[in-house]
């Protein structure tokens, strides 16, 4: 783990979707192990920043580096180096996205066997140790229509630990979920995060959180980041904006 | 030809009636196999958007399921023999496949595209997301959860398609429908024939109706919430 080495770089992306221009334009370095928070009002581009770094969304502009892969939006599309990129990166969607057709143990297990071509007993139990972490041993032969909204959140965030990825990405990982169960969640996230063993983009509402886990905060306004700093920098913020944004959301 | 409904003859029509039975069902299970194939194609062209073949797929499907099978069958066999020496020697039962499994080809693509697009976009992203290729997702993920969305209309379908293999008695294939008719046309014992022939074919589709509720059974238990311990 190297605190100085940039993992994800992201320069000049921007992303429109027909006449209207989500990004404009967003330069962004993260080191390795940090914990980043985007932050900001509705419909600013805060989940189009994380669906352009795994290309879930095709930039309009920019360049996306994880790890010695670069894809830029100006080199014809290939195929090949996307899905390596997505393979350095995974994604906590807002509601969890299990594949309903699979068992908890076999959702985990799934980019270990399927994409890394790991041997099933091996991944198995590998799978097993990322379950017990978010607390769901007991859990593996449950379908996800079969658990609460808050450990299907735990169990994909097991699954996308399961890439082995250099990036996590969440993208308001307890926006669908009942205010009860928003604490499992957080807290499973708060652990990763706490061990700094893991490099983290997390997009949230929950200002507390974001104030407690977050190395550095970005403040997203307009299709720009408005700010970026730590979590007293923001919160301490002159910016009028982030002033009424943070008041608001934290009262 | 002095009892009303002959019981003795009304069984022994039974044994008449096998005769075109398998040629009944390996004919509708031929062309199944052959719609699902192209009902694939058809729905995927439509479902990705695929520029010259998704309007093919649009004009075809609305045409067939516009027309009358029986008119279908007759323009390939009849018409087209006029100028395809192809056709005019196609043995009438290959025939009968051919506009069967183009026909239903037609419902089989709107049973998958349906099934298809009932699965959430999320899925195919969390597919990708993890490094699955486009294609792994497709098969690991959505057609599997499609595939229980898409059984009762395929089944249905199936039904139509075993029932329109009455049909092709009409360019000459021994189907069961002609097993009997040949029969009572000697022995004008028709009330015994049909129905007897009308039973045949309930209890094949009413088998498969059963199947059809096992099935579904078996592969909502994932995504039924009382399914689970
Ligand atoms: N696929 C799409 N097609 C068209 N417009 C889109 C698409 N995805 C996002 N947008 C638009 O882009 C803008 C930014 O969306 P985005 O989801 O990135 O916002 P956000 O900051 O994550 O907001 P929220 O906090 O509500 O999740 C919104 O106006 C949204 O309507
Ligand atoms: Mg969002």
């Amino acid at each position: 783990m190297d605190k100085n080495k940039v993992v994800l770089s992201i320069k000049g992306l921007k992303k429109s979707f027909g006449d209207l221009q989500v990004l404009k334009h967003v330069d962004l370095d993260v080191h390795e192990g940090e914990v980043i928070s985007i932050i900001g009002p509705s419909g600013t581009g805060k989940s189009t920043i994380l669906r352009c770094i795994n290309y879930l969304e095709k930039p309009t502009d920019g360049v996306i580096s994880i790890d010695g892969i670069t894809v830029d939006t100006h080199n014809k599309a290939d195929k090949k180096k996307i899905h390596d990129l997505r393979c350095k990166t995974s994604m906590v969607f807002q509601n969890y996205n299990l594949f309903k057709n699979m068992t908890a143990l076999q959702n985990v297990m799934e980019p270990m066997v399927q994409v890394q071509k790991m041997p099933k007993a091996e991944a198995e139990k590998k799978a097993m140790e990322l379950l017990t972490m978010v607390g769901l041993a007991e859990k593996r032969d449950a379908y996800p229509a079969h658990m609460s909204g808050g450990q299907q959140q735990r169990v994909s965030i097991a699954r996308a630990m399961a890439v082995n990825p250099k990036v996590m990405l969440f993208d308001e990982p307890t926006s669908s979920l009942d205010p009860e169960l928003v604490g499992e969640v957080l807290a499973v996230i708060q652990k990763l995060a706490a061990s700094h063993t893991m490099t983290m983009l997390i997009v949230t509402h929950e200002m507390r959180f974001a104030q407690n886990v977050s190395d550095r905060i970005l403040f997203m306004d307009g299709g720009y980041i408005l700010q970026e700093g730590t979590p007293d920098e923001i919160f301490n913020s002159d910016n009028e904006r982030i002033k009424k944004f943070t008041g608001l959301v934290t009262k | 030809m002095s009892t009303i409904f002959d019981f003795q003859y009304f069984l022994e029509m039974f044994g008449i009636i096998i005769d075109g039975f398998w040629n009944s069902l390996s004919l509708s299970l031929i062309s199944l196999v052959f719609s699902v194939i192209l009902g694939f194609g058809l729905a995927a062209s439509r479902y990705y958007n695929i520029p010259v073949l998704k309007q093919f797929s649009v004009v075809f499907t609305s045409f067939f399921r516009s027309t009358p099978f029986i008119a279908q069958l007759f323009v390939f066999y009849y018409g087209f023999a006029q100028f395809s020496t192809t056709v005019r020697s196609m043995p009438a039962y290959w025939a009968a496949v051919m506009v069967l499994s183009v026909s239903f080809a037609a419902y089989m693509g709107e049973n998958i595209r349906g099934a298809i697009m009932s699965v959430d976009k999320g899925q195919f992203e969390a597919g990708i997301s993890i490094g699955l290729t486009p294609w792994q997702t497709i098969c690991r993920v959505v057609i599997p959860q499609a595939a229980r969305v898409a059984i009762p209309g395929m089944v249905n379908s199936f039904a139509n398609l075993f029932k329109s293999t009455s049909l092709a008695f009409t360019v000459g294939v021994l189907d069961m429908t002609s097993a009997a008719k040949n029969e009572v046309n000697l022995s004008y014992r028709y009330l015994e024939g049909y129905t007897a022939l009308l039973i045949v074919y309930w209890v094949v589709l009413a088998a498969i109706e059963l199947l059809q509720h096992y099935l579904e059974k078996k592969m909502s238990k994932p995504y039924v919430k009382d399914g689970g311990k």
